[in-house]
């Protein structure tokens, strides 16, 4: 079915917008929800999402245009369907297109488009004290709430947001000496099979599985929207680096060991993707090779958990060779509970001292 | 240190002045006639009879006439003090003060002095629309003339006695239910705050203020009776949990801006609270100093308390409400929490 693109009622002082651009050409796929078009108010700019999904057509205003409020400048028609019979004048539509148009399109398009104009339309009120307050204190302010004459926020506002603030709390850090014996055996027969895995795309399979079991638990639901993913540390000429390997308990192992190779290779030439940083679950760290036994690993990202894994060492007895390393765990007690980390710990180092566990 | 009216402070530092420096006299009208008032509001009460009608000189009704003798007497090395019968007299004198006294040191590149001092009592009292006027913004906007606002006995006296050792012309603004005027000229309604005065020789430095009461949560600046409107008002607060600093500037020009812009940088809540009516007024001078040098430490606008934009009406149920009340003191205060 088509739907019309229309221009957002901004407010009840609003009645002309400038179009500064469209996102989409006449003709293109548009997607339900993507930015449209952007429009400018004496105030403020905002985007207009596309309020159906299918082919945009008949634009009949362009960028620079000064349009009216609820007026058409679009028509988005669904695939196969055909383009509906031209009816009027589009961007010039009076009272009885525009209350069409409202029960048509206010469903989608009206409460989006009230949020904003909220925001727009009244501004955030703050006293230059608190303000200053606020800002000498690096808070953000625009999300309180005021209570000061007019609903302004002023300094008592800022001040018991500030009592509000959990204090920072130190990092904890839980290390575990595990048995790392089978790990090794399987890592060497996978290899056998012509793959170039490592101890750390063990470990990838290992956690993704750990924190699936433990989802909820290590970290807020929402670290988990966009799929599970995990940081790895690796190097760059100068220094360390966090680079996102996505959706890693999707991945089978051959994927895993591709995809960290090419972001090591990536790394060396200083071509990493760092974006999706602040979504991980978790981080691993490996100094292994670097001859570190245990460490405390630190990163700038600090909601999730942070695996640390040490050197690998080798014993060897009458009865065969064994392998061991230290594995820790860093985490920020106001933002994860004791109880989840220390499971976390279990159930990384019981997958690694029996990683046939990590196929269940 | 005895306990005096603001009226009996005032003739006592003239009387120590008229000692001190034979070149002081007083004149105005009916300020030393036998029998008398010693002016409208016994100022001069009996200081001719220890200085003579030489020193203490009445003059015709003509506020021309005492403004002429006045300036030319200050230009030529006396030191007069004219008593002002009302304040709302002195627009009969603008010429001469405005024109003359306050333009005389500049345009005479600084060869000429005229170390004038004109008393003139303001406020409403009951007298209607010519007799109760608060005019001492007209004078602040007027360069070359100090203002001073005394509302304490102790600065009544010290503030008269540095008005009168001062080389500029300087204009001291009573209030007139201040001022404890006993008898015949007593006062309906007046606070006649008596104070503690200094016997020995002491003045009050011209471009101080006082902080009358400490607070941390707003200040109030008055002047002469709103001062102490705003203390009535600063209890009625306190009860609420709201602690006022009441600022009284005593001098308006040269105005003591560093105590109002600290006292507004610890508390965050000006309010300004004066008789003269609102529309460019004083408050507003004091507002804009306040939102130009202190604007990042106001956590509420400024408000302003004034008298209405009208002449000051002569019944009193109008008179009260054309003032600016304890109570309108009290609502622009809660407006800031």
């Amino acid at each position: 079915m088509a739907v019309d693109v229309m221009v957002p009622p901004l407010g009840t002082t609003v009645d002309t917008l400038t179009l500064i651009a469209w996102y989409r050409n006449e003709g293109d796929t548009v997607v339900k929800g993507d930015p449209l078009f952007c429009v400018e108010t004496d105030k403020a700019t905002l985007d207009v999402e596309a309020p159906g999904s299918g082919r945009l057509i008949r634009i009949s205003a362009k960028a620079g245009d000064v349009v009216q409020t609820l007026t058409r400048i679009a028509v988005i028609v669904g695939e196969g369907e055909t383009t509906p019979a031209a009816d009027t004048k589009l961007t010039t539509l009076h009272q009885p297109a525009a209350a069409r148009i409202t029960s048509a399109v206010a469903p989608t398009l009206a409460p989006k488009v009230r949020a904003i104009t909220d925001q727009s339309r009244n501004r955030i009120l703050i006293s230059p004290r608190a303000k200053r307050f606020a800002q000498d204190r690096n808070l953000e302010w625009k999300t309180l709430r005021g209570t000061g004459p007019e609903g302004a926020i002023v300094e008592r506002d800022v001040r018991d947001a500030l009592k509000e603030e959990p204090a920072a709390q130190s990092p904890v850090t839980l290390t575990s000496e595990v048995d790392a014996t089978e790990l090794m055996l399987l890592l060497e027969r996978i290899n056998h099979l012509g793959t170039a895995a490592t101890i750390d795309d063990l470990m990838l399979m290992i956690l993704a599985q750990a924190l699936s079991e433990a989802r909820g638990t290590n970290c807020p639901d929402e670290a988990y929207d966009s799929g599970l993913h995990i940081g790895l540390t690796v190097e760059t000429k100068e220094d360390f680096v966090v680079a996102p390997v996505l959706n890693v308990d999707t991945l089978s192992l051959r994927t895993i060991v591709a995809e960290t190779a090419r972001i090591r290779d990536a790394a060396l030439i200083g071509n990493i993707d760092t974006a999706d940083v602040n979504q991980i679950a978790a981080c691993i760290t490996n100094l292994g090779s670097f001859c570190v036994d245990t460490f405390t690993p630190t990163m700038p990202v600090s909601q999730c958990p942070l695996i640390g894994i040490g050197r690998i060492k080798r014993h060897t007895s009458a009865q065969g060779d064994s392998f061991s390393l230290w594995l820790s765990l860093t985490y920020d007690p106001s933002k994860i509970r004791a109880l989840a980390a220390a499971k976390l710990v279990q159930t990384v180092v019981t997958t690694i001292e029996n990683p046939l566990r990590a196929l269940l | 240190m005895a306990l005096m009216t603001i009226a009996e402070a005032l003739r006592e530092g003239i009387r120590e002045e008229m000692r001190r420096d034979p070149t002081v006299f007083c004149l105005g009208e009916d300020i030393g006639i036998s029998g008398g008032f010693g002016g409208a509001f016994t100022v001069t009460l009996g200081l001719s009879d220890e200085f003579g009608h030489d020193r203490i000189l009445d003059t015709p009704i003509s506020e021309i006439g005492i403004a002429g003798v006045a300036i030319g007497a200050a230009m030529t090395g006396m030191r007069p003090i004219a008593d002002v019968q009302y304040g709302d007299f002195l627009f009969c004198m603008m010429d001469q003060l405005a024109n003359q006294a306050a333009k005389m040191t500049y345009m005479s590149g600084g060869t000429v002095k005229v170390p004038l001092v004109m008393r003139a009592p303001v406020g409403s009292t009951r007298r209607g629309s010519q007799h109760a006027q608060s005019l001492e913004a007209f004078f602040t906007h007027i360069p070359g003339l100090k203002v001073l606002a005394p509302s304490t006995a102790y600065d009544a006296k010290g503030l008269l006695k540095s008005a009168v050792r001062d080389e500029n012309p300087v204009l001291i603004f009573e209030h007139k239910l201040l001022y404890g005027s006993k008898g015949g000229r007593s006062e309906k309604g007046a606070l006649s705050p008596i104070g503690e005065v200094p016997d020995e020789d002491y003045t009050v430095p011209i471009g101080k203020g006082a902080i009358r009461r400490a607070g941390k949560d707003v200040t109030i600046v008055g002047k002469l009776m709103t001062v102490y409107r705003a203390l009535e008002a600063a209890e009625i607060l306190a009860a609420e949990g709201i602690e006022a600093e009441v600022i009284d500037p005593r001098t308006l020009v040269p105005l003591d801006k560093e105590l109002i812009l600290d006292s507004v940088r610890k508390t965050g809540r000006l309010v300004v609270v004066e008789e003269d009516n609102l529309t460019h007024g004083w408050g507003a001078e004091i507002a804009a100093i306040v939102a130009e040098e202190a604007f990042f430490y106001l956590d509420a606008p400024i408000k302003r308390v004034a008298s209405l934009d009208t002449p000051p009406p002569f019944a009193p149920p109008m008179e009260a409400y054309y003032l600016p009340s304890i109570e309108r003191i009290v609502t622009a205060v809660r407006a800031q929490f």
